[in-house]
Parts: structure tokens; sequence; C-alpha cells
């Protein structure tokens, strides 16, 4: 009797679904989520910052700034061994011998870690959330929810990278840390070579998954206004050193060499003794020495892209991103894998 | 296409500038028990791993109850239970839940696997096992639950590719006497083996395909390799030195081609035919001639080395 691909889609998801759910790396990816929820949570407290989480820009920056790097975890744990696996540990003389199409046998690997990765992440979203409802004073679901979509299409596109690999490797071990490698270091630094100068760089996996937090219009506002206030103390800074000139130095000087011959200077604490002497010394260098290169560093700091204003991303460009990631890894690694032989 | 359930046509498979099949023709008849022999290397692995879809032939046909797995493996391979070396399991899974899996695959329902498995199980005397995680399984309880997947919906090809190896002798016995109780309950069943172990073909087999060089060096029933040009070779076992006199008696039976003194021991010619070593016995018996022991040649050994040699 033949079956249908759709009925051996099901089961090979189902079956996929209960080897991972009592597999050690479940176990494993499962408690990294938990564990950083509570150590964030826990943190906030040991330093006393619990109370400040107040915006909703607040609850993304604290629990979710991170969390790409989480998903990539347990992407890299989940998904880079679930090809590779039926090679290295010989399941696929039982199952590929079986009538049944090697597409079909992808379909339900790509389903069931897209299922076992999404629970993991909705458990962390739910978590989250109630912090949110209870903390933030402008909590949104709808932001919440958008925020979650963005983390499933993140987890989906990761996850059609960790497939390439284990597509293509033999060894889980090395599945697993090519994924971490490909994702959390070589992505990230080649997206910062595209991103310099002004250059773009939307269409790279980590900006495009950054937008599960940056979708908040709340976190942007957050950002940009602490950005704002970083910039105009730093330029308030500017004017100040700026305003020094030789001749408005000297009677600086003169005063402090004076005060240094008091017997009131002398009475002072030593190390209070010391940031005075430390100061005069300063002075003496004049507008030419520290004071320029000082200001040099202030201006660098006012233009660099740590303090650019932030734009609301456009979140369906970034979803799309995600999609094409996914579509273009998925392709590749199922290319791939209806070839492979044993 | 005839109705032999296997049948392969010029097939041929390719590693770079390697031929591992070479325009292989083989043809596996209906309800046989056939072996397939050859050296390291000789293309049975990689003939068989063809067969059950591993992997792609370069050029050719093979077809499996009539389909063409080159073309349409999923509907090749429908009704085949294979066992391809020592497969392994999902260790988080039981024998109870990998059946279960697989018969979900073929299309069996809740009840029929129920059912099945726990026949199979007893089969493969592993019904105390039914509800342990595999993964804490020894190589040969696992080799004997890959055989009872094999089962599972009744499939009528089973493909093995040398079932025991790695196998200690208990296991390898074990599985040689499940595969023998296969062959005895099964009426609509072929097997296709490879094995490097002659005693074990010699046992299981009804039939021998011997492959050197990826081609079909010669296929024909097992009695045809155990005999040289027709005979059998026979050592009777005596106690004390046999008299030329006896000797004599035995070389002037009627089925005897020839008989002679070996040591303490008589060598003796006979027809292949079985019932022709029955009388021999039954004779032998009658003489005053004190056998305690009587050993067939393995005259197999001997044809496989010598068919090594002519295909070199």
């Amino acid at each position: 009797m033949m079956v249908s691909d759709i009925t051996q889609v099901m089961v090979v998801t189902k079956n996929e679904i209960i080897k991972c759910v009592r597999g050690k790396k479940f176990m494993v990816s499962l408690i990294i989520v938990f564990l950083v929820f509570i150590l964030i949570t826990a943190l906030q407290f040991l330093t006393n910052s619990w109370d400040s989480i107040n915006s909703m820009g607040m609850v993304m920056s604290t629990y979710f700034s991170t969390f790409p790097m989480v998903i990539t975890l347990v992407v890299a744990l989940l998904s880079s061994i679930a090809i590779v696996s039926e090679f290295e540990e010989r399941t696929a003389l039982i199952l590929f011998t079986r009538p049944i199409r090697r597409t079909t046998i992808f379909i339900g690997k790509v389903l069931s870690c897209a299922i076992i990765e999404a629970m993991m992440i909705l458990a962390y979203y739910i978590m989250a959330t109630a912090v949110a409802a209870a903390k933030a004073s402008d909590f949104s679901a709808g932001d919440m929810a958008a925020s979650f979509g963005i983390a499933i299409l993140y987890t989906v596109a990761a996850s059609g990278i960790a497939f390439v690999v284990s597509s293509f490797f033999k060894k889980g071990s090395v599945c697993t840390i090519i994924t971490i490698l490909l994702i959390l270091i070589i992505t990230p630094i080649v997206s910062a070579v595209a991103g310099n100068d002004g250059g773009e760089n939307w269409y790279m996996l980590d900006q495009a998954g950054n937008t599960l937090y940056t979708c908040v219009p709340g976190y942007v506002d957050m950002y940009n206004e602490f950005s704002n206030q970083f910039v105009a103390v730093v330029d308030n800074a500017i004017q100040i050193l700026e305003g020094f000139t030789d001749k408005g130095l000297d009677p600086g000087k003169d005063w402090l060499q004076a005060y240094m011959a008091t017997a009131e200077f002398q009475e002072l604490d030593p190390t209070v003794q010391v940031s005075v002497a430390k100061m005069f010394a300063f002075l003496n260098l004049g507008t030419d020495g520290n004071l320029k290169a000082m200001i040099m560093v202030l201006k660098m700091m006012t233009t660099s892209s740590m303090i650019t204003p932030m734009e609301y991303p456009d979140v369906g460009k970034e979803a799309l991103v995600l999609v094409v990631w996914a579509f273009v890894g998925y392709i590749i690694a199922w290319v791939k894998f209806v070839r492979r032989e044993f | 296409m005839s109705d032999n359930p296997i049948e392969i046509v010029n097939l041929r498979k390719e590693y770079g500038k390697f031929v591992a099949v070479n325009d292989l023709n083989l043809t596996i008849k209906k309800n046989s028990f056939t072996g397939l022999l050859g050296p390291n290397g000789a293309g049975k692995s990689t003939t068989l791993k063809i067969l059950t879809h591993l992997i792609n032939a370069t050029s050719g046909e093979a077809y499996l109850n009539g389909i063409d797995v080159t073309k349409d493996p999923k509907g090749a391979l429908t009704d085949v239970g294979t066992v391809i070396e020592t497969p392994e399991f999902y260790p988080y899974l039981t024998p109870k839940e990998t059946f279960r899996y697989v018969g979900e695959l073929i299309g069996m329902n809740r009840e029929q696997i129920s059912a099945q498995s726990q026949e199979i199980l007893e089969k493969v005397k592993m019904t105390d096992w039914q509800d342990k995680r595999l993964g804490t399984f020894s190589k040969g309880m696992r080799q004997r639950i890959a055989l009872g997947q094999a089962l599972l919906g009744d499939p009528k090809i089973i493909i093995l590719d040398e079932p025991t190896s790695g196998l200690d002798p208990r296991g390898m016995a074990e599985i040689r006497e499940v595969l023998k109780n296969i062959r005895n309950e099964s009426k609509d069943l072929t097997i296709v083996m490879s094995s490097h172990i002659l005693p074990e073909v010699q046992d299981l087999c009804d039939r021998i395909a011997f492959i050197n060089h990826g081609t079909l060096v010669k296929d024909d029933d097992i009695s045809a390799f155990e005999s040289s040009e027709g005979t059998r070779s026979i050592i009777a076992k005596v106690d004390g030195l046999p008299t030329d006199e006896a000797i004599r008696e035995i070389d002037a039976l009627d089925y005897v081609v020839s008989a002679e003194r070996l040591g303490n021991d008589i060598a003796i010619n006979i027809s292949a035919d079985p019932s022709v070593r029955a009388k021999l016995y039954a004779d032998l018996a009658q003489m005053d001639l004190n056998v305690y022991g009587l050993t067939e040649e393995d005259s197999l050994e001997e044809t496989y080395l010598d068919l090594i040699k002519e295909s070199r």
C-alpha cells in the first residue's frame, strides 16, 4: 500500500518531535532559554534596576536585545544535527530504505525543528510578556506579537542555515560549532563591514534578526532619547573645552600654584593633594596638548554609529529578508540532502 | 517485465574512475533465499545500497517487484524490508515505538502495528524488551530489532546486507536462527543476503549469486556451488586402520565415484544428490567398519576460491 506524502510528513514530524524531546540537546536548549530569563531577572534585582523596567523600551532592551543570540544557540543545538545525525548515527539505514521520499523526510525534519524551537521561544515570550504587562506603562500586546513573529522568522532563517551546514558535514558536533560561528561571529563581522561609512546592511541576517526588539517603537524612542542626551552632554563638553585658551588657563594655573603653597593644601587628604597636583600638571600642558586631543575624541564620538539615532525599522522588509534567508537555506539544504549518498 | 521479484539490468556505479558495479545483470528468483557472495570490493554492498536507494546508480535499472528503484524509489520499496549492515536506531525510542514509526510510514494502522509488533517481537525474541529504550541494547539485540522492523507489513522481498557483521558468535547464531524461522514460516517471501561467511550462506540460502569486480560470475542453486563437477567429497572417520577390503567394498557401491584411504580415514566421492548421501550413511552403518564420524569437505569454499581466481 502506498502511503501519501502528506501522511508520511506528519509521521516523520511527530516522531522527530518525540525523538528530539527525549534527547539531551533539547533539555540543554530548554535550560538555556529559562536560565537566560532567570538570570536577566535576577540581575535586575541584584543591581536595583528592577524598578527602571517601566516601559516597553526597557523590557525590550533588558529581555530581548540578547535574544537573537539565545535563538542561535537553540537552533545550533537542535537544527544543526537534524540531517547529519541520520548519517553519523546510521539511523538513515532504517529510515531512508523505507518507501518514503527524501523530500518527505526533509520536510518532516524542518517542521519538527520549527515546532520545537517555536515552542521554546514562545515559552520565553510568555514569561517576558508577563513582566512587560506588569511593569511597562505603555504595554502593547500587539508589539509583543510583532516581536514574536519576527523571532519566529529569525528562528526559521537561522534554522535554514543550520540545515545547510547539517547537509554538508559528517559530524554533528562540527555542524553545531560551524552554525554558531556562521551566525554569531561571521555574519556580524560581514554586517559591520558592510554597514561601515553609511553602507547598507539591512539584508544581513543579524540586522533582520535585531528587528525582533527594534520593531517595538518604544525601544527605538528610548534608544534615541538616550542617544540624544548623550550627544547633548558631549556637545556641551566640547563647547566648554573649546572655550579654553592659554590666556584663559593662566589665572587658573596661578591660582592652583598659590593654593598648593598654602597650609590649607598641606592639611588636605593626600589623595586630594595628588588630584589637585594632576590638575595643575594638566593645565600646564596648555591647549596644544591633551585638550586638543580630547576635543577631537569627543567630536568623533558624536559622529560614530554608536550614538547615531536609530530609525524605525521597515518591519515588513526585514521580515521578507528573514523569509528569503530561510528559503535559500532550506533549498540548498534540500538539494544536497536528496542527493546525499550513504 | 517478468514476475521475478528482483531484476538488475546493466547496473553501473562509478566513483570517479573506480567502477564499483560494472554493468551488472542479475535476476533473483521468486521465493528464493539468495546469497550474494564475493570478495571485499566486489560490489555486493553497493548493489544492495542501490536497490535500497541509499546510493544512486550511475546507469542501468534495478527492479523491485517490477518497479525501477532508480526511477521510483518510493514505489519500488513499498513491499520491501531491509537490514543494511548493522543499522542504528533512535536511542530514545523503544522497540515498540520504532515499530510504530516504521509501521506508520508504510501505511499500517494502529491495530495492525500493535498486533504485528507483538508477533514479530516474539519471532525475534525481544518481547521482554519491547518497552525499553534502544539506547541500552547490545548490538545483537539491536540487530534482532532491525530484522523485526524489516518484517513489518509482511514484505514480499527482504534485502539483507551482511546482517551478522560485527556480531559476536552468540549474536550471529541468534540472527541465523531468526532468519531460518522467517524462511521456513514464510511462503511468499524472497530474500537476498550478502555475506562473507560461507557456512552462514550454506546454512540459510538455496541459491548463490557470485559477484566479482562488479559483475556476475555465477548464479545457480547452492548445490551447484557445493559440488565439484556434480560430486561431493565425504571423509569417513574410522576407529582403527580401514582394511583394503573395506575400501574396495565401498568403492564397489554403485553410487560411489571413488573411495581411497586418507591416513586412518576414508575419502569417498559420491554424487551431490542428497539422497545418495543418505544411502551412503546407511550402507556404512551396515559394514563392519566402526565409523565414528562423517564430515563433508567444504566444497563451497573451494568453489568460492576457484571462482575468485577465474574471475581475476
